[in-house]
């Protein structure tokens, strides 16, 4: 019955559907930082990381080494390849913008460093740089535009994924020009060492210790297992703990939805009663009902979320959403319980009504 | 009852409501009474005299306090609840003052309703409907939801879905109550055409109009009733 009254059925779907739009923001945001935040570290074809005493991750700890550890490194047995990339952290300007974001010097000759080019090249020459993608649209530079990093030009040549952090973002430019812009020649503040094919990561991390001094040297799975603690430890429980409330006030919205359509047709179902509808038809009714309204919530959810994603990407560009088929599972199912508890919940109430109430004028 | 066969016979009908935790209102009150097939039965009287009481009482919607309900050969107290609920559907139509129609569904689906409660295919309730609309005059608005009918139309709909799985006995709570003189009186022939092919048909009104097609007239009061007169 609800279905076929338009406005009713729309303000009820359109309810539900805002329920359910809800539950997909925060669930994809949830996956989208912890898919993102962590992306470019986890992703690192690397064995091994060797970081400055005392260092256990990327995003919550300073790293300097000298740059020759690279060179002793690459002495080792089971060493196929060692990279030092320099980090920093400092202001990016295009015209009216500026912007402070982890500045990544990496040789791009090796895929040690490189991040996961979407546009343009993922090899950089001096003075180019690659940009993450909401960095790019945050500072509304593409590839050909320029920006400058200390008063010194770099020309923008590639969008990269998986490399915002959130808070903030990450961007490539060549090991000689990050060393350059320190001012501190000589120095990296991370070895990335990749091992020959049949090495484990454990022995050559070992092996590493041992014959380096001075040095923290991390398997690739531990550096971002750390990485993710950190994070899990930061934004990740604030936003898990965002998503946990939404939830309930998705389900309390959800099931205050359909208890109130269920209830408002009082009439309806008490007629149905007076002319002969047993029991067992007015739950089915009811589950119909709550089956179609529910349907037509999650169509809506997804649509409002296929609509609103490129407008949260123009507004919040570092936000990442990030909505699996998985979720969107989850959460229709979860829509659907709600559903048949919205609908369960005033059916004690249907029960009771005595179907003489369609006398009442 | 002019010789015919009862219907419904009502023997020492009682019935009370609780207002309350002290006070008891006896809306019916020791009624006998037997309504004919193939007949109109009016009942009158002043609003709370027991009129939709009595209604309620004989479409098994209520159960009485005290005496005995026959109808269609069926004692309504020697029925389970889910057996009532079969009585309803398949022995009684309801037709109510205010239409009582669905408003999300069309004039047929209406109709078609308690067919499809009965578990009447498709096909045959639409067909079903289809006659059933011709009768009331209503074979061109079958198709259109029922809130955009005239109060007429509606109540045109609600005889028609009265009328589906052809009872015995037709029930009627002020079915002129909401309409004008000329649909009213549609409405008062189209009643009378129930009784006459072989419905009892028992009224609750105001509606003086109706009397003169009435087989009888039964007067309330208080819950009781005051007065029969047979036509």
């Amino acid at each position: 019955m609800v279905a076929r009254d338009a406005v009713r059925f729309a303000i009820t779907t359109g309810g539900v559907g805002m329920a359910v739009v809800l539950m997909f923001f925060l669930l994809a945001l949830y996956r989208g930082v912890r898919i993102e935040s962590n992306g470019w570290v986890s992703s690192r074809p690397a064995a091994v990381w060797i970081a400055q005493v005392n260092t256990t991750n990327f995003i919550k700890a300073s790293s300097f080494l000298p740059a020759a550890v690279a060179d002793a490194a690459r002495e080792q047995p089971g060493v196929a390849e060692a990279m030092p990339l320099l980090r920093l952290i400092t202001l990016l300007e295009t015209g009216q913008r500026h912007l402070t974001a982890i500045v990544v010097g990496i040789d791009s000759a090796s895929t040690l460093g490189q991040p996961e080019v979407v546009e343009g090249t993922s090899q950089l020459s001096p003075g180019d740089i690659i940009l993450d993608g909401a960095l790019s649209r945050r500072l509304g530079a593409k590839p050909g535009d320029t920006l400058r990093i200390e008063g010194r030009p770099f020309r923008v040549t590639g969008i990269s994924r998986g490399t915002n952090s959130v808070l903030t973002q990450f961007a490539f430019i060549t090991f000689e020009d990050a060393s350059s812009l320190l001012g501190f020649p000589g120095v990296a503040s991370y070895v990335l060492v990749r091992a020959l094919p049949g090495t484990n990561a454990d022995t050559l991390a070992t092996t590493l210790r041992a014959s380096i001094p001075k040095v923290a040297v991390l398997t690739q799975l531990d550096f971002a297992d750390n990485n993710m603690d950190e994070l899990r430890g930061g934004l990740l429980p604030i936003l898990a703990t965002v998503a946990v409330l939404g939830g309930i006030v998705a389900v309390a919205v959800l099931t205050l939805l359909l208890y109130g359509s269920v209830l408002e047709r009082r009439e309806d179902y008490a007629l149905l009663k007076a002319i002969g509808a047993p029991s067992r038809v007015l739950a089915t009714v009811m589950m119909g009902q709550a089956f179609a309204v529910v349907s037509g919530g999650v169509i809506v959810g997804l649509g409002v979320y296929a609509i609103a994603v490129p407008v949260a990407a123009r507004l919040a560009p570092a936000v990442p959403l990030a909505l699996s088929a998985g979720t969107v599972i989850v959460v229709s199912a979860c829509a659907f319980v709600t559903g048949v508890i919205g609908t369960l919940l005033p059916l004690g109430r249907i029960a009771r009504i005595h179907p003489a109430e369609v006398f009442r004028a | 009852m002019n010789g015919r066969v009862a219907a419904v016979r009502l023997v020492d009908v009682s019935r009370t409501f609780r207002e309350g935790s002290h006070s008891v209102v006896h809306a019916v009150k020791n009624v006998n009474l037997e309504f004919g097939r193939g007949t109109l039965t009016l009942v009158m009287g002043p609003s709370g005299s027991g009129k939709t009481t009595l209604l309620s009482l004989v479409g098994g919607l209520l159960a009485p306090s005290e005496g005995d309900i026959e109808v269609d050969s069926v004692r309504l107290a020697s029925l389970s609840p889910a057996a009532l609920t079969e009585f309803r559907l398949r022995r009684v139509g309801f037709i109510y003052q205010r239409f009582r129609l669905l408003d999300a569904l069309s004039a047929s689906e209406n109709i078609e309703l308690p067919l499809t409660l009965a578990g009447v295919s498709r096909p045959k309730s639409r067909q079903r409907a289809v006659a059933l609309a011709a009768r009331v005059g209503l074979d061109d608005r079958l198709g259109a939801r029922a809130r955009s009918l005239s109060g007429g139309e509606q109540q045109r709909v609600a005889i028609a879905r009265a009328l589906a799985n052809d009872p015995p006995v037709l029930l009627a709570d002020e079915p002129t109550g909401s309409l004008d003189s000329v649909a009213g009186q549609r409405i008062i022939e189209l009643l009378h055409g129930a009784a006459t092919e072989g419905a009892s048909v028992v009224v609750a009104t105001h509606d003086e109009r109706l009397v003169p097609f009435a087989d009888m007239v039964v007067r309330m009061e208080d819950g009781r009733v005051v007065d029969v007169a047979r036509g």
